[in-house]
């Protein structure tokens, strides 16, 4: 267990950032997408759900295309950081926001449709600014569908292997994560070491998911 | 008309619905808005409320300009305080989370509304720990009004905010909101589908149909019929104003004095003596009689002189105006009766007040 620590530490660190970020990223576009009324917003839904159905190999081969430092954005980061963004940490976590962005954006949008736009005229017509508002009115009411969203855009991201492994490689302490390093072991034979990340992995995210249930349980979201 | 006006010229459209015309309503005391379901009310109030951004509306307010060609003043910066007729309390927060919320955001100092008034206005004392979602309608409607009042509004817009009120609080609720209302000089517009509430609170009457907003009109001409509205129209009737001289708690009836004249009427304890009263009397239950009768059920008899006489065509009916004490009274009665008894401008006759119509009651 002790060698698969790394792994465990570096898979919760990326899933914390990923979360967070993806709270900053996803939460003015669920809101965008619920209250808009513009045409596109189809199009802008589908994008948003592609990640769902497209095989991740195909979303980490294009950032791998995308992050090579012969390219614009990876040459980019080069000349600002120092630093590839292939196969590195920075690479993984942009990797993870857009692998992950339709589950933190899904039931945020849900939940946010759901509160509708009684309680805002409410809140705007007793003064509060639309910010005011959506701070004070629209987090508190919609707060089970920022729990789902961030536990399933964590778990989501724990969960993750072709993306991964496409972007990152499998460099110990820098790239591997615990998906990674259970296919090593396997691929090493070493059976144990196996069983143990993959009966770990499996009881953390049914832990989580029956806890989201349960809080859930008398308003169900739709995770995509 | 008084110096400060709302004024609002509005070329409203959305899917199918569309609300036009103009108005200067004065920014003292109640304008009422009246018409049927539909016709356009809830719309008028939130193009003032600022809650709907529709181009081709102007909303001035006193000297301030809310709304005009691209302009638009947003509704958190408008403290024009819109109670829903839904309610709408945030759920999220106890009845005392909500009020909070509104003072909260309320200007701080100057004249208005304090939480202890409110309190006690709308008996919110036993609400103010419960849960929101707890609350009955009636409860909700209670809180949602000290909430608006909370916001200290330059303008309180009333959408059929008193509908779920029981009818005894509702009574008790009205009178006594209009007093504090002109205390704080806070104007307010009122939507109501009750010519009850319009005569106990309105002094002007707004009449929208069909989309179309009307002429402004007095509550009294409004009541009576001649004026605005099919809703009048078809459920005429008059405010008697009369001073509480005493009660009779073995009757339970409080004897009220207009102009000379003396009446007692049932579910008026409420009211202290020498305090002036609004009654509402519908047309529908007022009798007339030429002469001097006996034998009546009917005990509140009030001399009077005949007006005008308005036929409803296409009706049976026939509405009445009469002169009594200074005062306007509305008696509707069948156009046969009319031509029995020879009635015309200037005959002095005595109508009989049934006295059940004053008391408390659901519209």
């Amino acid at each position: 267990m002790s060698e698969s620590l790394p792994a465990i530490l570096l898979t919760v660190q990326l899933a914390l950032v990923t979360t967070l970020i993806l709270f900053v990223i996803g939460t003015p576009l669920a809101w965008w997408l619920a209250t808009t009324r513009t045409r596109f917003k189809p199009v802008i839904e589908a994008v948003t759900a592609l990640p769902l159905v497209l095989p991740p190999t195909v979303i980490g081969f294009y950032l791998l295309i995308l992050f090579n430092p012969g390219s614009a954005i990876g040459g980019l980061w080069v000349r600002l950081t120092g630093d590839t963004l292939a196969f590195s940490f920075s690479g993984l976590v942009i990797a993870s926001v857009i692998y992950s962005l339709p589950f933190m954006v899904q039931p945020l949008q849900t939940a946010f449709e759901r509160v509708g736009r009684g309680p805002l005229d409410a809140a705007a017509s007793l003064g509060a600014s639309p910010l005011d508002a959506f701070i004070s009115v629209v987090i508190p009411l919609s707060l089970r569908g920022f729990i789902t969203a961030g536990v399933l855009s964590f778990i989501h991201t724990v969960g993750e292997f072709g993306v991964v492994l496409m972007v990152g490689g499998n460099i110990p302490g820098r790239t591997r994560v615990v998906s990674i390093a259970l296919y090593d072991h396997v691929e090493t034979l070493d059976y144990a070491a196996a069983h143990a990340l993959a009966l770990g992995l499996v009881a953390a995210s049914l832990s989580v998911l029956v806890a989201v249930f349960l809080i859930n349980r008398r308003y169900p979201v739709h995770a995509g | 008309m008084p110096d400060r006006t709302l004024d609002i010229d509005l070329d409203h459209r959305r899917g199918g619905f569309s609300l036009k015309g103009a108005a200067t309503l004065p920014l003292t005391g109640v304008t009422g808005i009246a018409g049927p379901n539909g016709a356009g009310k809830t719309s008028l109030l939130r193009a003032v409320a600022g809650l709907d951004r529709t181009r081709g509306n102007t909303i001035r307010f006193d000297s301030e300009t809310w709304q005009a060609g691209p302009s638009f003043l947003p509704a958190y910066r408008r403290r024009a305080v819109l109670v829903f007729q839904d309610s709408r309390l945030f759920t999220h927060l106890s009845v005392t989370g909500n009020l909070d919320y509104a003072s909260r955001r309320a200007p701080p100092g100057g004249h208005g509304p304090d939480r202890a008034e409110l309190i006690d206005l709308l008996q919110l004392a036993p609400l103010m720990t419960r849960r929101t979602a707890d609350l009955s309608g009636g409860e909700r409607q209670r809180v949602a009004l000290a909430r608006a009042l909370s916001a200290r509004p330059r303008l309180l817009l009333l959408d059929e905010a008193f509908s779920a009120l029981d009818a005894s609080f509702r009574q008790n609720l009205l009178p006594a909101l209009r007093e504090r209302l002109a205390h704080w000089q806070l104007p307010a517009l009122m939507v109501s589908h009750s010519a009850r509430e319009m005569a106990v609170m309105a002094d002007h009457v707004l009449p929208v149909e069909n989309g179309q907003i009307g002429a402004l009109c007095e509550r009294d001409a409004w009541l009576a019929g001649s004026e605005g509205g099919s809703k009048a129209g078809d459920e005429p009737g008059a405010v008697l104003t009369g001073r509480i001289t005493g009660h009779d708690a073995r009757l339970h009836l409080t004897d009220l004095r207009i102009g000379e004249h003396r009446i007692a009427l049932p579910g008026l304890t409420e009211l202290a003596i020498g305090s002036e009263a609004r009654l509402y009397v519908p047309a529908r239950d007022v009798t007339l009689a030429v002469d001097a009768v006996d034998g009546l059920s009917v005990q509140n008899r009030l001399p009077g002189t005949v007006a005008a006489i308005t036929d409803r065509r296409d009706t049976a009916w026939c509405d009445v105006e009469l002169e009594v004490a200074t005062q306007r009274l509305c008696a509707r009665i069948t156009r046969a009766a009319a031509e029995a008894l020879v009635l015309k401008p200037g005959d002095t006759v005595i109508a009989l007040i049934k006295s059940a119509s004053l008391a408390p009651r659901q519209d």
